[in-house]
């Protein structure tokens, strides 16, 4: 099954989209019940962080395969103003309140392996899987 | 898509049947305001048992409703979360700032009734 899709991100009614599309292609996948709930939601997320931080971006969907495990991954993509303080955006905290405001904790616990490569100036790649169980 | 607001008894009800868009949240939410003024109530469930997710934007709209609620002498009750998206807002750390919370629209309504009626507001 070759599922990569890639979804432009620039406006609310993308993050709408993206995640649609991302609990499509995990259902498609094998994922069930609870996991899309989890995977449409951290691709909410991202997606919004992209409109409302980087004003443009990507969501890019791919097929995760690591030995016998399946799972999807899912890359949030932008090239926008950079996070200064990684640790301080990756820090736990309320999602609703202090904090960078990013989500980022929380979305990462959604999903099973989770990396962010960002600098000022430089955008934001969030690259995160979760597995079949 | 508009959410309807209904009111009975002096509570308001709003089903959410559908994903709401930003502009759908910010229309829901002043409906919500003006209505506690025209009908006077003291209360108002959200329904969100139409909402396959809520992620942390829409739970800090849910907590500015409330609040902006709260300013107007109404106490709001969300209910109707479907249990995986209960559950995923726990996993994401979601706080909700101690907003009421009910199984169903029945419980909902049922407890701001009982709410109203010991506020000494209606009859019954």
């Amino acid at each position: 099954m070759d599922e990569h899709r890639a979804i432009p991100v620039r406006a609310q009614a993308d993050i709408v989209l993206a995640r649609q599309i991302g609990r499509d292609i995990a259902k498609r996948l094998g994922f069930v019940g609870s996991d899309l709930t989890l995977i449409a939601t951290a691709i909410s997320e991202v997606a919004r962080n992209i409109v409302e931080y980087a004003g443009s971006g990507e969501v890019i969907f791919t097929q995760a395969v690591q030995g016998a495990r399946r799972g999807l991954t899912v890359i949030a993509r932008d090239q926008g103003p950079g996070i200064a303080d990684i640790e301080r955006a990756l820090q736990d905290g309320f999602t609703t309140g202090a904090g960078l405001g990013l989500g980022l904790p929380g979305t990462r616990r959604l999903m099973h392996d989770f990396e962010l490569v960002s600098a000022p100036g430089a955008g934001t790649t969030i690259t995160m899987t979760r597995w079949i169980r | 898509m508009t959410v309807p607001v209904l009111s009975l008894d002096g509570i308001l009800i709003a089903p959410v049947q559908t994903e709401l868009s930003d502009e759908g949240w910010v229309r829901l939410r002043e409906e919500l305001l003006r209505k506690v003024g025209d009908r006077k109530a003291s209360g108002a469930v959200l329904d969100l048992s139409g909402l396959e997710l809520v992620d942390s934007y829409a739970g800090r709209v849910l907590v500015g409703i409330a609040q902006a609620l709260s300013l107007r002498g109404a106490h709001t009750v969300i209910a109707g979360l479907h249990p995986d998206v209960a559950f995923t807002m726990v996993h994401l750390g979601m706080d909700l700032r101690g907003i009421e919370t009910a199984l169903d629209l029945e419980d909902a309504y049922v407890r701001l009734r009982r709410r109203r009626r010991q506020a000494g507001r209606g009859h019954g």
